[in-house]
């Protein structure tokens, strides 16, 4: 699955399909940065990558605060080369 | 808090992709859109709390070698009981430090988190067995049925 430049594995793509049922954000994608290479390249702007702590050679990770739907966090990216790994949105 | 409620929602086969480093369900649940996390695994919730199945990020290149017993569990559908969670955020129950993981070749289990941690025993999800110490999650317990 392709996202601008990015890649992503089957895995992280399977779950773009998710949509919120009810609620404020009823019908939107429940995970709308995953098919976002905007948002992929501004986390990757904001800092330079670390080394994979889970040992993936190659592949690095960023850890970056930001903001998603109102909820302060931290934003998750795992790529090795243009293949995004893990991409997350975690709350406070 | 994770609290105990029916059966168990969701048949399916846990599985396991290398190339991903990553576990996933098949067939894929329709529900989700919220989570907990554990490292990078995620445990998916639908818009009730009940914690639905368990997928993401687990590199396999990181995972500790030992003789694992098979985590004999109760099956039981549960439910988060904490605070309101948003869709598409994410909330970590592991927010200090990374959990090791600890697999067995053998039994094929693999433990996220204190493969000792002692507690009550739930299966909850297709391949998933959830440790809980008062309601906490003390160690995740995952067994895919394939490996691809």
């Amino acid at each position: 699955m392709q996202v601008g430049r990015f890649r992503l594995t089957e895995t992280v793509a399977n779950h773009l399909g998710d949509v919120v049922k009810r609620g404020t954000f009823k019908g939107e994608a429940a995970r709308p940065f995953l098919n976002s290479p905007n948002a992929i390249q501004e986390i990757m702007s904001a800092g330079k990558g670390v080394a994979d702590p889970g040992g993936v050679a190659g592949a690095l990770r960023w850890d970056v605060s930001g903001a998603f739907r109102g909820s302060q966090g931290t934003w998750e990216l795992v790529m090795k080369d243009d293949l995004i790994l893990h991409f997350n949105f975690v709350g406070k | 808090m994770i609290e105990k409620i029916g059966s168990a929602p969701v048949v399916g086969d846990l599985i396991y992709r290398t190339k991903d480093r990553a576990f996933d369900v098949s067939p894929r649940p329709a529900d989700g859109g919220v989570s907990l996390l554990v490292n990078d695994v995620q445990i998916e919730l639908d818009e009730d709390g009940v914690l639905l199945f368990v997928w993401g990020f687990c590199p396999h290149e990181s995972w500790l070698e030992a003789p694992l017993p098979v985590p004999f569990a109760n099956s039981v559908g549960v439910r988060w009981s904490g605070p309101a969670l948003v869709p598409g955020v994410s909330r970590r129950l592991n927010p200090n430090e990374r959990w090791p993981v600890t697999h067995d070749t053998t039994t094929r289990w693999i433990c996220v988190g204190d493969p000792g941690a002692e507690g009550e025993r739930i299966a909850f999800a297709p391949g998933a067995v959830l440790v809980l110490q008062g309601g906490t999650l003390a160690a995740l317990w995952l067994h895919p049925q394939r490996v691809q």
